[in-house]
């Protein structure tokens, strides 16, 4: 990234298809006429020189007359360098450096009548064939020589050859050395810098190295760079002082001639090649550094000094001096382009392409604007019907045809569900719902998209996982979801009955029945329900589809019918009808179990009606319940329920704190146990092992009492349920019970059976007959106490009770409660318990009146939160 | 010409290809040409090599595993509990990000996670511009790894599992760039450890170079005290740049901002005016929310390296948040100049033109980054212009702009909270409720969606939720009066009752 780029003022492209590397260009004033010529030569092996022929800055450019000469060498040229290497001539001459050859060459101008007439040769003054391989040209006044300069040859494998121009003086070879690099010569110390293997700079002075006898080469400085290194350039200060100069692969490094570091410089670029020069006679240390960005970068010392665009990216870099104009860089790339330039001001101003501005007129715009927030509002008002508009599906969308049948095998039952849609649906999730052990084959079932009709089959099971032996309720619900043709989601609900023949096997162990007292029950805990009818109706009539072989069989009469009840677990449930015909009709209802005797109600109850439907008979009893229930609520048996209820889930809450505390001492050993590990000491692990597995074990008891606490508790629940639902269908069989009532009830009761770990359904279950009870109290505010005590809840739910059985006195209560100063015996302590409820009501009262007296003043503001990412 | 000298020129010329091709070839005729064979590698390794000094993205996991860092840090002295709001005398308050950082200038990495619990760092929201690593080894070390597996059709170039690595570290030739093949390329840290260990022994524990690259291993195993031992001791051979800097990224790791700090100041008396110390100097500066003192270090970069992009555009983001729109824009505008070309800076652009009032050039600026972001950034640029049309009273203007913002990126906590105000000037009193809500679960530390929280509770007259949602306002912004007046007012109320 840069504000300007280099202004290229000579350029040119030397040959095609051609490599160079950065030992390909080399600068030098060859005569000594104060301008320089542009030496470069390719792995191809053609050498070029170029020199500026311009006289003024003005007329800066490439003309072929720059081009002195272009010859071709047949073997690749590796590197040019110059120097005066000619003994007795003090002309510099051009160095090449071949594969297996270097050559020394004289470049001799004869000056032409006009400009292009100039002739320019290239005489071999020597060469020196080599048996090695070589690498690196290094051209310097070894031994500190005066006006002559020597050669020396890096061969591939680390041997430097010495040549005092054209006579071979010795060779040596580099210690710790496995690939080439550059080396460089420092005049002062007489020495030259070289980077070992070891990513290790040394100094070996030229004498050490002349010096065959020496077997062991010692360097006289030594500095560890550690990161290879892509050039080392030496530039002279003074007589005295030089600056070295060497380019890793990540930083600049300067050293003084005796190895002491001047400055470096971490460079946050890939750096490709380098250049040191002065400016102000040695006083300034300049470094020119290109990047891998082609860009190239002015320091002076560790100071960015001028960064500017190249366009090219060159493996080469120095600066040349022509007649016209001092100080150009040059730069040659791998392909050949060489240029040179000035850095000056042009600005390389990034142009940002132009937007693509639609040629919208004024007018338009605006009508478009008008457009699009209409349809922005018409959107956002469509988004708050959605959000108003209820969820359960109408019947012009989805029809659903729920429909259960009991298989031939009477083990299964199976369930159809005819879906059948006027418009495409999508993503039909159908949920099905039971009591357990009620349950279904596959519990959801999903389809990707219906259109027009289709019908789905499940199965019904009775899963023998459970530990609950009776269903509490007939009932199958199916819930489907799906997502109507504009994209909304819809659920809708349906319910169907289980049969009665899936649940109630057979009859009752007729067999041994009989062979005891025949007539006499045999079950033994008996609950009882019992029904008044109006009108008596034969069982055998009512129960028509369980007449067959073996109703005889099992010994039921007219007046009584025995049933087992189908059961997962083995357990031998019985259920038992009976009728007596005598004083008004009455149904008794017999079971050991409260589900089974709800069910068994429901179920008579619901053949009852049926069957008078069917006789056309309701309409004489219309206004009134065919079947009534009179007698006692059985209130006391349903409290023992919600005791052992109770006590289980305390059981439960106590468990679980105290697995909890297990666990936190589990984690806390667990956490000594990793610091302790950190001594690398297995004696003071011993002891903390032992207590670890002590408290796991201690955490497995315990959880597997909870796990066998919670099957218990699940149980309880569901005999709880049972309970409640026969507790509620008889209270709906009660006369003079307001619908209303009765239904706040069974919402407040039965809410959910839904155990978790912060509330249970005596939590949820006090609250709502709190609320239920402090209803009529006609206040705003109600302030439920949770629930602590369960005889509290007891009394609670037995005045709940009373007053839905006393249902008429309790609106007597309601709407005359100011006349009648005397309030009714039967609910006075009711009353008691709600004025005790009611006392914290000031306050509430009072703190709304405060709440409305002060007004806040402040508004929100919107914060001015910019955020700028960059 | 020379096979060997053709791959040695084109790996100077970084054609790294041409350089294994020609390498292989020696290789096929001498199998055991040291020479080729350790070019091959250093080719290999310069492939996938990156400098791993810039700091790597903490991983959720190294936070859980630093157990030696102090919990409750003096304020100054942790990147946790940095010092707090010394900015506050300079008027605004730079906004924080979403995982509770004050923005920074520039992106990068180690600005986007915050410095806290596992807890806060698992509730921080996984978007595109706040995901960390979960594990302790960072992606970019595990991709290094299986990049260079695929690059390789004939199979790997060296069976590590056979290299009989007491021998190579005897090598002295071959052993550095073995060793950065098996760091860099293989990315087989534990091997990499033998032959640090065995080339120690070798070199009889006297190369920095290797004990920086223990020190490295060290750190990359997360054994932070044992890394800054190796360091110490191979600054106490030879005091070097890269060691400085390592060394500095412990104590950035362990949390140590203030000994980091000092280790800078000596590396600098050494490394005058160094960039890079300086840059670090100053990012930790800024880590710990000393914005001034960052600042002048940046300023003191800008004099050493004039063309350096970070420094920039920190000051052009201190400027800015200072209420001098105008010099930031001119930071900007110098990035502009230099090449840079992407939606942030055209937003930010964007941003100074208006609030400095130039604002026939704030349309356009938010054109042209509006068609250069992507799906990260777009989100941030619709919630700028959305400041616009707020500052032009265009309120469905901006309540649009914010909706496309949350459209991109639904966890925009700022968008959020300013839709919420929106809403609630349009009498949507629970919808701004609920837009709070959510946002305040997103990013807690922003304390102005507490603040509109506590505001809009009282006004309801939930009393004791204001009371204790403008608790954490006042805990994430302790200087903000407005709290401080609505936590006195509920203080009096209460005290009536």
């Amino acid at each position: 990234m840069s504000l300007f780029k280099v202004k290229d003022q000579w350029l040119t492209t030397c040959g095609q298809d051609e490599t160079f590397d950065a030992s390909s260009l080399a600068v030098a004033d060859l005569n000594g006429k104060g301008s320089d010529q542009i030496i470069v030569g390719s792995h191809s092996g053609y050498l070029r020189v170029y020199e500026c022929v311009a006289e003024n800055s003005a007329e800066i450019e490439y003309t072929p007359a720059c081009l002195l000469i272009e010859t071709y060498l047949e073997q690749p040229i590796l590197q040019v360098a110059a120097g005066r290497l000619t003994s007795g001539i003090k002309e510099r001459h051009i160095a090449i450096l071949h594969p297996y050859k270097v050559a020394v060459y004289a470049l001799s101008i004869i000056e032409g009548t006009v400009e292009h007439g100039t002739e320019t040769r290239l005489v071999l003054m020597y060469d020196h064939v080599l048996l090695k391989s070589t690498y690196q040209l290094i051209v310097g006044p070894f031994g500190s020589v005066r006006d002559r300069d020597f050669l020396c040859v890096q061969s591939l494998d680390g041997v430097l050859l010495f040549f005092e121009q054209e006579t071979f003086v010795l060779n040596r070879s580099l210690p710790t050395f496995l690939l080439p690099s550059p080396i460089c010569y420092v005049p002062q110390t007489d020495s030259f810098i070289v980077f070992n293997a070891e990513w290790t700079l040394e100094s070996y002075s030229y004498q050490a190295l002349g010096d065959s006898s020496d077997r062991k080469l010692n360097p006289s400085w030594r500095y560890n760079l550690g990161e290879p290194i892509l050039d080392i350039q030496n530039l002279i200060m003074n007589m005295r002082e030089s600056a070295i100069f060497v380019l890793g692969e990540r930083n600049l490094f300067c050293f003084s001639e005796v190895g002491l570091m001047r400055f470096m410089k971490r460079l946050q670029f890939t750096p490709m090649c380098f250049h040191p020069y002065f400016i102000a006679e040695g006083e300034k240390l300049m470094v020119l550094v290109v990047s891998d960005t082609e860009t190239v970068l002015v320091y002076e010392k560790t100071v960015l000094r001028w960064s500017a665009h190249l366009s090219l990216s060159p493996v080469a870099i120095s600066r040349v001096n022509f007649k016209a104009l001092k100080g150009l860089i040059a730069v040659l790339s791998e392909s050949g382009e060489l240029r040179c330039g000035v850095l000056g001001t042009e600005p390389s101003l990034f142009v940002a392409p132009p937007l693509k501005t639609k040629s919208a007129t004024h007018q338009q715009n605006e009508t478009k604007l008008k457009q699009l927030k209409e349809e922005i509002k018409y959107h956002a008002s469509a988004g708050a019907d959605l959000r108003n508009s209820s969820s359960t599906s109408t019947d012009s969308e989805l029809k659903a045809l729920y429909k259960c049948v009991l298989n031939s095998d009477e083990n299964t039952c199976q369930i159809l569900l005819e879906l059948s849609t006027k418009s495409s649906l999508s993503d039909i999730q159908i949920s099905y719902e039971a009591t357990p052990p009620i349950c279904f084959h596959a519990p959801v079932q999903k389809l990707p998209i219906l259109c027009d009709k289709t019908m789905i089959e499940n199965q019904v099971v009775l899963d023998y996982n459970y530990d609950i032996a009776v269903p509490s309720s007939c009932e199958l619900l199916v819930f489907i979801s799906y997502f109507n043709s504009s994209g909304l989601p819809k659920v809708l609900r349906q319910s169907t009955n289980v049969p009665d023949q899936f649940i109630f096997d057979s009859f009752f162990s007729a067999n041994d029945a009989s062979q005891k007292t025949p007539g006499v029950s045999t079950i033994g805990n008996l609950l009882s329900v019992t029904l008044n009818a109006a009108q008596s109706i034969a069982l055998p009539i009512l129960f028509s589809e369980f007449v067959n072989d073996r109703w005889e069989a099992a010994g039921c009469t007219d007046s009584r019918v025995d049933f087992m009840i189908r059961s997962p677990t083995g357990d031998e449930t019985p259920l038992r009808f009976t009728v007596s015909l005598e004083e008004g009709a009455k149904y008794k209802i017999e079971s050991n179990s409260t589900a089974c005797l709800s069910l068994g109600a429901r179920s008579l109850v619901e053949r009852y009606q049926r069957h008078l439907l069917s006789k056309k008979l309701s309409r004489s009893h219309s206004g009134n319940q065919p079947l009534t229930y009179m007698s006692h609520l059985p209130v006391d048996s349903f409290l023992k329920v919600v005791d052992k209820y109770h006590g289980l889930v305390t059981r439960q809450k106590d468990l679980e704190t105290e697995l909890a505390e297990l666990t936190c001492q589990s984690r806390a050993v667990q956490k000594r146990l990793l610091i302790k590990l950190k001594d690398k000491k297995i004696d003071s692990l011993r002891s903390l092992e032992s207590l670890h597995e002590d408290t796991h074990w201690s955490i497995l008891k315990l959880s597997r009492e909870v796990e066998t606490l919670q099957q218990a508790v699940k149980g309880c629940s569901s005999e709880l349920h049972g309970f409640l639902g026969l507790l509620i269908f008889l209270l709906s069989l009660t006369p003079h019970i307001s619908d209303e009532e009765l239904k706040d009830f069974e919402l407040a009761t039965s809410s959910t059976f839904y155990n978790s770990e912060s509330q249970n359904w005596l939590d949820v279950t006090y609250s709502a007959l709190q609320y239920i009870l402090q209803k009529s109290e006609k206040s705003d505010t109600f302030v439920a106490k949770p629930f602590e005590n369960i005889e509290e809840f007891k009394q609670i739910l037995m005045q709940a009770i009373n007053r839905l059985s006393k249902g008429i006195a309790h609106q007597i209560l309601e709407e005359q409660r100011g006349v009648f100063p005397i309030l009714e015996t039967d609910n006075e302590e009711e009353l008691a318990d709600e004025t005790s409820l009611t006392a914290q009501k000031p306050f509430n009262s009072q703190a709304t009146g405060v709440m409305k007296l002060s007004p806040v003043a402040e508004t929100t503001q919107p914060n001015s939160l910019d955020e700028i990412f960059f | 010409m020379d096979v060997f000298y053709s791959a040695l020129s084109e790996f100077r010329r970084r054609k790294f290809e041409d350089c294994i091709n020609h390498c292989t070839q020696i290789l096929e005729k001498s199998p055991y040409d040291q020479a080729a064979w350790t070019l091959k590698m250093k080719a290999l390794t310069a492939q996938v090599m990156v400098d791993d000094i810039e700091v790597e993205e903490e991983g959720i996991a190294d936070s859980v595993l630093n157990e030696t860092m102090a919990t409750t840090a003096r304020p100054g002295t942790s990147f946790k509990n940095p010092t707090v709001l010394q900015s506050l005398a300079l008027g605004a308050q730079r906004p924080k990000t979403n995982t509770g950082r004050p923005v920074s200038g520039v992106v990068r990495p180690g600005t986007i996670g915050s410095r806290g619990t596992l807890e806060q760092a698992l509730r921080t929201p996984r978007s595109a511009s706040s995901a960390r690593p979960a594990t302790a080894q960072s992606g970019r070390a595990i991709r290094l790894g299986t990049a260079s597996m695929l690059t390789q059709s004939e199979g790997p170039f060296i069976q590590l599992s056979r290299l009989n690595l007491a021998k190579y570290a005897s090598t002295k030739a071959v052993s550095k760039p073995l060793f950065q093949y098996i760091f860099y390329h293989e990315n087989d840290i534990l091997r990499a450890m033998d032959l640090v260990v065995e080339a120690m022994k070798v070199c009889d524990q006297k190369d920095w170079w290797w004990r920086l690259q223990h020190g490295k291993c060290y750190y990359i195993f997360g054994m932070m005290r044992d890394a800054e031992t190796e360091l110490r001791a191979a600054l106490k051979l030879l005091p070097t740049l890269e060691v400085f800097l390592w060394l500095t990224r412990i104590y950035i790791r362990l949390d140590q901002p203030v000994t980091a700090l000092d280790l800078c100041r000596t590396a600098l008396q050494i490394f005058k005016d160094e960039v890079t110390l300086l840059t670090d100097i100053a990012r930790i500066f800024e880590g710990i929310n000393n914005i001034p003192l960052s600042v002048k270090y940046y300023r003191e970069i800008l004099h050493q390296d004039a063309m350096n992009v970070e420094a920039v555009a920190c000051i052009a983001v201190h400027y800015f948040y200072s209420d001098q729109p105008e010099l930031a824009l001119r930071f900007y505008r110098r990035l502009l100049q230099m090449g840079v070309y992407n939606a942030e800076l055209f937003n930010n652009l964007g941003l100074c033109c208006f609030y400095a009032q130039q604002y026939d050039m704030v349309v356009s600026c938010f054109e042209r980054a509006l068609s250069l972001a992507e799906n990260e950034n777009a989100a941030d640029v619709w919630y700028n212009i959305s400041h616009i049309a707020i500052g032009v009273c265009d309120l469905a203007l901006a309540e649009q702009c914010i909706r496309l913002a949350l459209s991109i990126d639904s966890s925009h906590a700022a968008a959020c909270n300013n839709l919420a105000v929106l809403e609630y000037l349009n009498e949507n009193t629970s919808v701004s409720f609920s837009l709070l809500q959510a946002a305040s679960s997103v990013a807690p530390s922003l304390f102005e969606l507490h603040f509109n929280r506590a505001l809009l509770t009282e006004m309801v007259g939930d009393y004791h939720t204001s009371y204790t949602v403008v608790q954490k306002s006042i805990e994430v912004h302790p200087g903000h009066t407005d709290s401080h007046r609505l936590l006195k007012n509920l203080k009096t109320f209460f005290s009536y009752l």
